[in-house]
């Protein structure tokens, strides 16, 4: 039961790293925390202030692990529904009242909300995995646990993670969810008469609830502090960039996707192309300045390279508008470019699953002797006839 | 012990939110490209779940996580 509670640490972690978070594309909106990545800030310390007061921290995770431990489900003792209850409205209360701190300090500095698209979508995820765990039929859990991917898939399209949002939603919710739901109703026995369902002591009943509360709670604050204190350490984000330039970087390296789109806007005569550089492939185009040199190629010369006639410049008048890398280009160019193990290790750790499950899960045969004797002879004649045809 | 891999899964899915959410703050595709890679291991994970359930169901015709009490260290 530990393992629960830590993951909710993960999660509020996570959550807490993104609702502090940036501008998408949802609108221009301000950066809260531009001003505590700013070099001209100072004193790193004391940047766990600039967000939330640390003793306000401290004091919502002590509700929320009090909140929890009083929701996880046991059975020894009596009015178990009401303490759930309880649990869960102190627990709501340590998150509302977060949310409404973080809310107040964001005023304080001028700076507007993050997105206001996130604390719903957090709100849900939360109530989901908190729901999740603390139910008692695994049923119920999994349902939940889909209210969580689909929530935090509306979060990943606030990060503009398109591709991952929707394949999320098509694997997790769509096929992994579905294994586990089809097990559980394979596996799990009805229940009977009496109204709690037929479940194993150890799986009906926290392990330790407040040991594992209060741990992952401290942890859920010392991350959380240690997150805005050690930040200094971490790169700072390039201000000067937004997330359409960053996509748009990729364009470079993908010169045929500029061919077909130059192409479709009757920016290319016959014969042109995008000048490649030639040594390393990559398209001669300015994203910044927005100008594209594009060349007139005609066959290759002794050393493979292609034979250029004519340059020319693009201006950018010129520049198409549906010229821009979306995440798909750059998540595929990432993955095939910079990741091309992950691929294959992925591949062996998918293999090695299926192996494993299928060695796990086969069903010995036991056939008696004489009915072996009899299938061989049947085999036998069968074989026979099909040779005896055959000549 | 189905609710265990279904904790697990969720861990997968808080870890996944954070690298997604820490390149995105670095305008990265990288963090989105480990996503890639923790779906897979989720997926793989799944499909133990699922051959040691039907394993373990056919053994001791239980799924609680003390028919398996022996195993402990």
């Amino acid at each position: 039961m530990g393992d629960l509670v830590v993951r909710i640490v993960d999660e509020e972690h996570a959550s807490l790293g993104i609702g502090l978070g940036h501008n998408t594309r949802f609108g221009p909106v301000r950066r809260v925390c531009s001003k505590r990545f700013s070099p001209d800030f100072g004193n790193e310390r004391d940047t766990v202030e600039q967000i939330i007061d640390p003793i306000a921290l401290y004091l919502i995770c002590g509700l929320g692990a009090a909140g929890i431990a009083l929701a996880l489900p046991r059975r020894d003792r009596e009015g178990g529904r009401t303490m759930t209850i309880v649990g869960g409205l102190l627990l709501a209360a340590a998150f509302g009242l977060g949310a409404l701190l973080l809310g107040l300090k964001a005023g304080e500095t001028e700076s507007p909300l993050p997105n206001y698209f996130f604390y719903p979508f957090a709100a849900i995820g939360l109530g989901g995995a908190l729901r999740m765990i603390t139910h008692k039929r695994p049923v119920y859990s999994a349902l939940y646990f889909i209210m969580t991917i689909i929530a935090s898939c509306g979060m990943y399209l606030l990060l503009s993670a398109e591709f991952m949002a929707f394949a999320l939603v098509i694997i997790y919710a769509g096929a992994i969810l579905i294994t586990y739901l089809f097990v559980i109703m394979l596996a799990t026995q009805a229940p009977t008469g009496d109204k709690d369902e037929f479940l194993d002591e150890v799986d009906a009943e926290a392990r330790e609830p407040y040991l594992a509360s209060a741990i992952g709670f401290v942890l859920i604050g010392l991350l959380t502090a240690a997150m805005f204190r050690g930040i200094g350490d971490l790169p700072e984000p390039t201000e000067s960039m937004t997330l359409a330039q960053a996509e748009d970087a990729v364009l470079v390296n993908l010169p045929k996707k500029i061919d077909k789109i130059l192409d479709r806007n009757d920016l290319l005569p016959d014969g042109w192309r995008v000048a490649r550089d030639p040594e390393t492939g990559k398209a001669m185009l300015d994203v910044d300045a927005r100008t594209i040199t594009i060349e007139l190629v005609d066959g290759k010369d002794s050393h493979g390279h292609a034979n250029v006639l004519a340059t020319r410049v693009l201006t950018s008048e010129d520049w198409p508008a549906d010229l821009s890398a979306n995440n798909l280009d750059r998540l595929g160019y990432n993955l095939l470019n910079d990741h091309p193990m992950m691929i294959e290790v992925a591949g062996i750790i998918l293999l090695m699953a299926m192996l494993g499950a299928t060695v796990l899960a086969r069903k010995h045969v036991e056939l008696e002797e004489d009915l072996k004797a009899a299938q061989a002879r049947k085999l036998g004649a069968y074989m026979g006839d099909e040779q005896g045809g055959a000549a | 012990m189905i609710i265990m891999f279904l904790c697990t899964e969720l861990m997968f899915q808080a870890a996944g939110l954070a690298l997604i959410a820490f390149g995105r703050h670095h305008l990265g595709a990288d963090g989105q490209t480990f996503v890639i890679f923790v779906l897979c291991v989720a997926a793989a994970e799944a499909a133990m779940a699922l051959a040691l359930v039907v394993l373990l169901f056919r053994h001791r015709e239980s799924l609680g996580a003390s028919a398996w009490k022996e195993l402990n260290g």
